[in-house]
């Protein structure tokens, strides 16, 4: 059941990211990756981190989504010229390099499930981990407190760069 | 037990069913979507949108593994994740506005000014205390010893 269930959110996800990348028009790509947070988000609750599905919804489907769409919006995609996309130079090679590293990588990941390092049906039915808040939380601000206070130092450098492309003048 | 987990609960059952490894299937197959749009498409919008895909197919291989070591760990450096997205968002729409206002186009293959810049017709450069006419003088004509003494 569990399992059926994470199929259906991260084959939802898989398309989702597809269709994301293939459409012409940047809106209906914003919305397919709309979709592919909020299927990821269910697979979240599927492997019960149910902290990080609501996180995911609120700060990937609800934050930087807008970001992206109120870009659009000011860039006025509808004028022509910006519809219209040369296509790659060399297609190929973009394909090549994803199924390259598909094929690398899932080479790999038997490799690993064949040296038996993934753990088995019985091993799993043992796993406990809490996904909370209050988990979280304590982890966060106990084991990784030094990192927390460095993530606020990297948002205000942001913060400073986004301020400064965006309001001088750039001739 | 969470509100979540009570509700979920007749329908998860206990334990995790899910094999770790098609968690981290689909993390790969996400990044490798991701590589793809950031390869194949010209338009900088959306080769960001492929980027955060790529973000997220590593956020999914954490929450995996954090599973799988029954470790909460994985699934708060998935949050430092979600904040470098943000970063990285942030900046690059921004980047994205200051060369729509320079170019007008938000093609990649527009945004080349590091690469080569159109000055124009080139200037002839002058070094100091040379007239700028010497160099050339000298290719056209060598034996001519004007131009010769004056190089000297």
């Amino acid at each position: 059941m569990t399992t059926a269930l994470f199929v259906i959110f991260g084959a939802t996800a898989l398309a989702s990211a597809l269709l994301a990348v293939t459409r012409k028009n940047p809106v209906a790509s914003a919305m397919w990756l709309v979709m592919m947070f909020f299927g990821l988000a269910g697979g979240y609750v599927v492997l019960e981190a149910y902290f990080v599905a609501a996180v995911q919804v609120l700060v990937y489907a609800g934050a930087i989504m807008v970001l992206f769409l109120f870009v659009i919006m000011l860039l006025d995609l509808r004028s022509e010229h910006l519809m219209e996309e040369e296509a790659p130079r060399m297609p190929i090679l973009g394909v090549a390099a994803a199924v390259l590293f598909l094929a690398v990588s899932g080479i790999a990941l038997l490799n690993a499930v064949d040296d038996g390092m993934f753990p088995d049906a019985a091993a799993r039915a043992t796993l406990e981990l809490d996904g909370s808040a209050r988990a979280i939380g304590e982890s966060l601000f106990g084991t990784w407190l030094l990192a927390f206070e460095v993530t606020s130092v990297l948002l205000l450098g942001a913060i400073f760069g986004a301020v400064i492309l965006t309001k001088r003048r750039l001739t | 037990m969470t509100l979540a987990s009570a509700l979920l609960a007749p329908v998860l059952g206990a334990g995790l069913a899910i094999p770790i490894e098609w968690v981290i299937g689909l993390g790969l197959a996400l990044f490798s979507v991701g590589i793809l749009g950031v390869a194949c498409r010209r338009n900088i919008l959306i080769m960001l949108l492929s980027v955060e895909i790529m973000l997220n197919a590593a956020n999914v291989v954490l929450v995996g593994f954090s599973r799988m070591h029954s470790e909460i760990s994985g699934q708060v450096f998935v949050f430092f994740s979600m904040t470098v997205a943000a970063a990285e968002v942030a900046v690059g729409l921004a980047i994205l506005i200051a060369v729509y206002r320079l170019r007008r186009s938000i093609d990649a293959d527009d945004t080349t000014q590091l690469r080569e810049i159109d000055y124009g017709p080139l200037p002839p450069i002058k070094l100091e205390g040379e007239p700028s006419h010497h160099a050339h003088d000298d290719h056209d004509d060598a034996a001519e010893p004007v131009g010769a003494a004056g190089g000297a």
